[in-house]
């Protein structure tokens, strides 16, 4: 029976009991996050539907060693980036298939801007660009941060390393971003 | 705090996650240096930026693809390959015995 209100722990106490259809709550409930930074790391959209799929198979075939003294989330983001580190070093640059520029509408109150708009794409195709030129430990711990708002404690259950080391290397990441934005910055500093 | 110790701790400053004495002598050293200035409004800037990427839908039956995945693994090995299978690992076994 599927059960909305369950908590992702006892999901899990399910599905190690044998309950393979609990199974399908978790990647209701986590697919998006999931789908999101594989995608962001990625950079290509087909690539990340692949490897989403495999991140929650993985997940499933090691049930049993999931001890719950984490966030379910937290297991997955780990199995998440082991996935997408394999793909990302076999992926070819040069073949990244964008999300279309209509999956980024912006959400507006009123009438929205077809200028405002296209210009926002825009930008969000530079930052998409300047994530896929960072060094990837970067990208991830930006990705975690400034993506998906994870906590510096669960970023650090993650990674497996030390909080300080979290902050230092998030902002190391930071810096090499705005490095890597700087053209538009300066073009935007022009403009204004 | 000069500009070396303030640009340590810019990004905690940005994600607002330093004590409070600490948070209000960087930002008076802020008040007074337009180059930490600078780097703590690039950060945060960075940090806009990508907090703000569109979230991506995953495809319409993503579900739908992984649980068929997941029971096709759930399922238990089928008689065939249970009876046939070890039969031919152990038909090379057997003969080199005999060998």
């Amino acid at each position: 029976m599927f059960v909305e209100g369950i908590g992702d722990a006892e999901c899990v106490r399910r599905v190690q009991r044998g309950d393979t259809d609990s199974f399908e709550l978790l990647v209701r409930r986590h697919q998006k996050a999931v789908f999101n930074l594989v995608y962001r790391l990625l950079g290509d959209y087909d690539e990340a539907a692949e490897v989403a799929q495999e991140v929650f198979l993985s997940a499933f075939k090691s049930i049993q060693q999931f001890r719950g003294d984490a966030n379910f989330s937290t297991w997955l983001y780990r199995i998440g980036f082991n996935h997408a580190s394999t793909r990302r070093k076999n992926l070819n640059s040069t073949q990244k298939r964008q999300i279309p520029l209509e999956g980024t509408e912006m959400i507006a109150d009123g009438p929205v801007d077809p200028a405002k708009s296209l210009e926002h794409k825009e930008i969000q195709q530079r930052v998409q660009q300047a994530l896929d030129g960072l060094d990837p430990q970067d990208a991830r711990i930006i990705l975690l941060r400034d993506l998906q708002d994870v906590s510096y404690e669960e970023i650090a259950e993650i990674l497996d390393i030390p909080i300080g080391t979290v902050k230092s290397r998030l902002h190391r990441a930071r810096q090499a971003l705005k490095t890597m934005l700087a053209p538009y910055f300066e073009a935007n500093r022009k403009a204004s | 705090m000069n500009c070396e110790e303030v640009q340590k701790y810019l990004s905690d400053f940005v994600d607002k996650s330093v004590d409070v004495e600490r948070f209000q002598e960087i930002e008076s050293h802020l008040a007074g240096c337009e180059i930490c200035s600078d780097e703590m409004a690039g950060l945060a800037e960075c940090r806009r930026l990508v907090a703000s990427l569109a979230a991506v839908e995953p495809p319409i039956n993503f579900t739908t693809r992984v649980m068929a995945q997941v029971r096709e693994a759930a399922r238990p090995p089928s008689l065939w390959k249970h009876w046939f299978f070890p039969l031919q690992t152990k038909i090379p076994l057997q003969a080199t015995a005999l060998v």
